[in-house]
């Protein structure tokens, strides 16, 4: 299964950003082989609905679940109706936000 | 006759001069609030509503029957209102402008579009002169539908538009169509800052425009030394006096609580209405 | 690294008055000018630009007159009445300041003579002040403050924390409750809200109370020019109290911060009759910012 995680810069500090239509890149991990992916949002120069456009690549990636700081109501709504689990995580590091979303640390959030 | 009364940012006194601007010139005068995200002109002119009409904006809607799931809609959108996962469009209505492309480029005719409520533009007998405000619904973003649809309610002959801060879309739609701008400003750096991006709009729309100093301090010539400079007329300076902000924190209007200023209101407007009818 | 953003209903509140006299008792600390439209911190300020870049939002459409037939359906198919026949050339003309950047009249034009190019918006800076390093912004007339650039804005200032080692980023932010303001306070450690004691004033305070409710963002209130009105100031007060929030204190009317500000000064630096007060308030934020973190 390929989860989502939004990164800062381009990623390779394993810094997460807390921000999810607007982070820089997107690390795309899969559960099943342990491998990780980089791959540039590019929504994020969107002047408004970056976290749309980012939702609609966060799909077509193939993801089933996105682990981030903060999704706006309209991309959590969006996922939502794709099927795409979205977890909030306070984590500064991608190995600390996948480590509690392995122990089930992670809080799901749902559009109201 | 068309006057708009405008400023760089808020909080320079724009309402208040607007609104004291329509109660001297009288009971056929209207004024249009088109400060449609905060409408607070009726905060001074209380009165009962004449009516109410809403605004509404065509936006699509998708025949998800028709559609065939080719995103020719979706990559034409450049709002992202519209986005997809493979299937029928998800639309967004926060983000349309209501340009009617999508449904333009859409081959399996899948798009139709339907009305959605912006706000409202309410007409209001404020008995001193006619109140026409415009009142966009929360979590809408496109005021300029409401704003044009409140200065289209205004028939008087004497018309007033109180403009929204800011020099973007919102302040070019009040804008247009009034034959005299009076510019609201303070006498100081923040004041004049925001001064000179105004003008620099104005200019661009070829617009006749003066200025009226607002908390105006004897001793500081900031705005007349730029408007010198410029060209441009001060038509009146309202004083730095705490009574006056006073009146305008208890909602009052100045020409009432402090009927001493009558004077100078009644020679700005008349001073406005010379430079149009010259 | 924390955010704190300054907020107000309203433009005209003090908010940036009362933000550069914080960044000159917080230092050190970074600063983000993300009230873009009216940007006027660096007035008191005075940055030196150190690094400056243009900034593009959204697109706008370009006549090409050589290969316009003059047909109209440009005209008629946009909805903005931004494209006309009426000028003195027998070619469709945009008025850029009515065009919303759809892009209907490229798709419309039967002679492919309409360019859509990027529209440029602004330039965005960072740059060095004498109260630390400051990200900010300036627009080209009639270009609107968005999300994005309020984020960018944002993002070199958190870059130049990083780089400075500099603990807090001070956010100056947009007025009103739009899309620009949403995007200075999410995700930020703190919210201060500076409210007037006027009409307007206390119904700005709701609503932007909501707004930071919704984002989760721990809010602190103070009132500007309190002695305008007293019974106002006290309602404001009970009900930030009544409400559990957190009152930050109250600065009194003075026209001190004007005389400060023509001297390209802060109140605090001018030592002004309301810098006490000042004091007082950002004194009662920054605990609450510590407090904050020892919590987060
Ligand atoms: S009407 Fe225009 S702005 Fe609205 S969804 Fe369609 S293409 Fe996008
Ligand atoms: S253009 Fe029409 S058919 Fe294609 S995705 Fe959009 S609505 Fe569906």
């Amino acid at each position: 299964m390929k989860i989502v995680f939004t990164m800062q810069g381009d990623g390779r500090d394993g810094l997460m950003d807390r921000r999810f239509g607007r982070a820089e890149t997107f690390l795309v991990y899969n559960s099943e082989t342990d491998e990780r992916g980089l791959v540039a949002n590019s929504a994020v120069d969107a002047a408004m609905g970056a976290g749309l456009k980012a939702a609609e690549s966060i799909v077509a990636l193939g993801a089933v679940a996105l682990v981030t700081g903060e999704c706006g109501v309209k991309a959590l709504h969006a996922l939502h109706r794709a099927g795409v689990k979205v977890y909030s995580t306070d984590s500064t590091t991608f190995a600390d936000a996948l480590e509690d979303l392995r122990q089930g640390n992670l809080r799901e959030a749902r559009p109201a | 006759m068309r006057i708009a009364v405008a400023s760089g940012k808020g909080g320079t006194g724009k309402t208040s001069v607007a609104v004291n601007l329509a109660v001297i010139a009288g009971r056929t005068a209207t004024l249009v609030d088109c400060d449609v995200e905060e409408p607070n002109a009726h905060i001074f002119l209380k009165g009962d509503v004449s009516s109410t009409d809403t605004v509404s904006m065509s936006v699509p809607a998708i025949e998800e029957n028709r559609c065939t799931g080719c995103r020719a809609c979706v990559e034409f959108c450049g709002f992202n209102a519209l986005i997809s996962f493979g299937g029928p469009p998800l639309f967004f209505p926060d983000l349309c402008h209501g340009c009617g492309g999508c449904r333009l480029v859409c081959p399996a005719g899948a798009i139709v579009e339907v009305a959605r409520p912006l706000g409202e533009v309410r007409r209001i007998d404020a008995g001193r002169c006619t109140l026409v405000e415009g009142c966009l619904e929360v979590g809408v973003s496109s005021p300029v539908p409401v704003i044009k649809a409140a200065k289209a309610a205004a028939d008087g002959d004497f018309v007033i538009y109180d403009a929204p801060p800011g020099t973007s879309c919102p302040l070019v739609a009040t804008l247009r169509g009034a034959d005299y701008v009076l510019l609201v400003t303070e006498p100081t750096p923040f004041g004049l800052s925001d001064l000179r991006l105004t003008v620099e709009v104005l200019r661009q729309m070829n617009m006749e425009f003066g200025v009226v100093i607002n908390r105006s301090m004897r001793s500081e010539s900031l705005i007349h030394d730029y408007c010198h400079h410029e060209a441009i007329e001060v038509l009146g300076e309202i004083p730095e006096d705490r009574r006056i902000a006073e009146a305008y924190a208890a909602g009052r209007l100045i020409v009432e609580a402090l009927p001493g200023y009558r004077p100078l209101f009644r020679s700005i407007l008349e001073a406005c209405l010379e430079r149009v009818t010259a | 690294m924390k955010e704190l953003v300054v907020l107000s209903g309203k433009g005209g509140t003090g908010k940036t008055s009362l933000t550069a006299c914080f960044a000159s008792l917080a230092q050190p600390a970074v600063l983000a000018d993300c009230d873009v439209d009216a940007a006027n911190l660096h007035l008191v300020l005075v940055p030196e630009a150190e690094r400056r870049e243009t900034f593009h939002a959204g697109r706008e459409a370009h006549v090409r007159s050589e290969a316009c037939r003059g047909c109209g359906r440009c005209a008629a198919a946009c909805r903005f009445d931004a494209m006309s026949l009426d000028g003195p050339s027998d070619s469709a003309m945009v008025d850029p300041l009515a065009c919303e950047g759809c892009g209907v009249c490229v798709f419309v034009c039967p002679a492919d003579a309409i360019d859509f190019s990027e529209r440029m918006a602004g330039s965005v800076m960072t740059s060095r002040t004498r109260c630390g390093a400051m990200a900010h912004a300036r627009l080209n007339p009639g270009a609107d403050n968005s999300g994005k650039l309020v984020s960018w804005v944002r993002q070199q200032a958190r870059r130049l924390s990083e780089e400075l080692g500099c603990p807090l980023v001070l956010i100056d932010g947009p007025p009103g409750l739009a899309c620009p303001t949403m995007a200075a306070l999410t995700g930020c450690s703190h919210a201060l809200v500076v409210i007037e004691p006027t009409m307007s004033g206390l119904h700005d305070l709701d609503r932007i109370l909501a707004l930071t409710r919704h984002f989760e963002v721990p809010t602190s209130v103070c009132v500007n020019k309190w002695d305008i009105d007293a019974e106002k100031s006290a309602i404001i007060e009970r009900r930030i109290r009544a409400t559990g929030g957190h009152f930050a204190g109250r600065v009194r009317y003075d026209r001190g911060v004007t005389q400060a500000q023509m001297r390209a000064r802060t109140a605090v630096e001018e030592g002004a009759a309301s810098a006490g007060d000042i004091r007082s308030v950002w004194g009662a934020v920054a605990e609450r910012l510590a407090i904050d973190t020892v919590d987060g």
